[in-house]
């Protein structure tokens, strides 16, 4: 028993993050319409500059949260910038975005192993992340709590950005009508940037929180693109308890599977979730559903 | 506010005052395909002005055009004296230019609230406002009892009639210099129409924004504009009061 409650509490904890990454792209492709599939390479990207900088030149944990910041939001804007942009000026269809997206995405992951290796980098956690207590049947790690922390912060703040500002609305907005947002005086281009920044910035945390604690790899943006794919599917496409829902509820199931099954097929459990929402609910459990661009 | 009897107001006044729009020789058109052929109008300071003619006469095509939507192929456009010809929708509306377009001019998955908010930061971000916000923002809601009452809802959960009057509500957050409808009463039941134009007239006469109406019910329209211009077929076939225009034989200009 102790152990199923223990797998169920990392399962939450690392759902939180899958959540957050979700979350992200999902405000992403709400607003501007695409699928945006290179979110993967912010993540890989921030990670990266976070290990690069706090762990191999030891510059501080202030250098390497501001490099990841400084890369993730300038993946996100450049990609933006670079390849949707002219694209959408060519009136180019979803799947052109969704192939370009992917292209991006695996010509990053190649650039890094380039630069890198293959090899994976991990960050020693010092004596901070090394903490951990007992609280009854869980075992809490500084981890979960700066998980815990660092989500309900995210949260709360991309909630106030979506209501309480101009530029915030200005998302929703553009996301309901794009030709309304225009005649009322909104500037899409700069809509998109703007949203493609802050998107991407909500990557960078999952992206130094997954690094302190697993190997950081070229293809771990792949791996956590997967599974919010999977959240967005079971959570429905810009609705944010929609995101945190799928998020935890893939964590949950990864997790709890290895219970019973070794741990390699905890993956297979979350495609068989994935098949079933597919086929039951393919809008996701809230009503935000896939938009075209 | 000038009154729209003498000529010089209906042409949009004299050389010392600019009209709010002068829009002359405007020819666009999708593709090949030329929809509206040389037309000309003049909103003058203060005016309601409607446009009119039947179903695909070009009507919409030339609110389009004014605002940006759609590029001209010649003709000018000028709000206030300066030319907006060909300009992004999100520039004219910057400079003064508000359109409500035909059945979707609200954001459905925003409150009430959030529709008219972000209507009005768009305001904000202009340097003179006539008026202050929360000026605006009463009569809005003292004029759309509704909004008032059903401010947190979401606009997705609104009628038709009630979309069009949050929709000219966030036009008029934005304090325009020139509003712009397109055929408000689409859909609408006849006592809708009537209370939706009363409001146009309403926000033209207490506020003094200049309107440009298109639409189709002619004789409701007539009853609320100080001028008209009939276009058929892309081409201009009148231009006048409309008292004038009750004196013409209606079955050749539509």
């Amino acid at each position: 028993m102790d152990l199923l409650l223990s797998l169920a509490k990392n399962g939450v904890i690392i759902g939180l993050l899958y959540g957050l990454f979700a979350y992200g792209m999902s405000l992403i492709i709400a607003t501007s319409g695409v699928l945006h599939f290179a979110h993967g390479l912010t993540l890989v990207g921030s990670a990266y500059s976070f290990w690069f900088f706090f762990q191999e030149k030891e510059l501080g944990v202030f250098v390497g949260v501001l490099a990841a910041l400084a890369v993730g939001g300038l993946i996100g804007v450049l990609v933006e910038l670079v390849i949707y942009r002219p694209l959408r000026r060519i009136h180019a269809t979803d799947m052109v975005f969704l192939v370009a997206s992917l292209s991006v995405l695996t010509l990053g992951q190649a650039a890094i192993v380039f630069i890198f290796g293959t090899d994976p980098k991990s960050v020693r956690p010092n004596e901070f992340l090394r903490w951990s207590a007992d609280v009854g049947p869980f075992n809490i790690r500084t981890w979960d709590l700066l998980i815990l922390g660092a989500s309900a912060l995210a949260f709360a703040a991309l909630y106030l950005l979506q209501r309480r500002t101009a530029v915030g609305l200005s998302f929703r907005a553009v996301g309901d009508n794009p030709q309304r947002a225009e005649t009322l005086g909104i500037k899409l281009q700069h809509t998109y940037v703007w949203v493609f920044l802050a998107g991407s910035l909500v990557a960078v945390l999952p992206a130094m929180l997954l690094a302190v604690q697993n190997p950081v790899t070229p293809s771990m943006g792949f791996d956590l693109l997967v599974k919010a794919v999977i959240a967005l599917v079971i959570g429905g496409i810009g609705s944010m308890p929609g995101a945190l829902l799928g998020g935890i509820l893939i964590g949950l199931v990864e997790s709890l599977a290895t219970y019973k099954l070794p741990t390699e097929w905890a993956e297979f459990t979350l495609y068989a979730l994935l098949f079933i929402f597919v086929i039951v609910r393919p809008n996701g459990l809230t009503k935000g559903a896939l938009r075209t661009a | 506010m000038l009154s729209a009897g003498t000529p010089e107001a209906r042409n949009g006044g004299t050389a010392t005052a600019e009209p709010v729009l002068r829009v002359d020789g405007l020819t666009a058109g999708y593709g090949k395909h030329v929809v509206l052929d040389g037309v000309a109008l003049v909103v003058g300071e203060g005016e309601l002005v409607a446009l009119l003619g039947h179903n695909g006469a070009g009507k919409t095509t030339a609110l389009r055009s004014i605002v940006g939507q759609v590029r001209p192929k010649a003709g000018s456009i000028h709000l206030d004296g300066a030319a907006v010809t060909g300009m992004s929708p999100a520039v004219t509306a910057k400079r003064g230019m508000s359109m409500v377009p035909q059945g979707q001019g609200v954001f459905p998955s925003m409150t009430v609230e959030e529709n008219l908010r972000l209507a009005a930061a768009v305001a904000t971000r202009r340097s003179s406002n006539p008026r202050p916000q929360d000026e605006v923002r009463a009569f809005v809601l003292d004029m759309f009892g509704i909004l008032k009452r059903r401010h947190k809802d979401k606009a997705g959960s609104f009628s038709g009639g009630q979309r069009q009057m949050l929709a000219i509500g966030m036009a008029l957050m934005t304090q325009p210099r020139l509003m712009l409808l397109d055929e408000p009463s689409t859909g609408l039941a006849p006592v809708l129409v009537d209370e939706v134009l009363a409001a146009v007239r309403k926000v033209n006469q207490e506020l003094g924004t200049s309107v440009l109406l298109v639409e189709q019910d002619t004789k409701r329209v007539l009853a609320v504009s100080d001028r008209v211009y009939v276009i058929k077929l892309g081409v201009p076939v009148f231009d006048g009061t409309p008292a004038e225009m009750h004196q013409q034989d209606w079955s050749q200009l539509f």
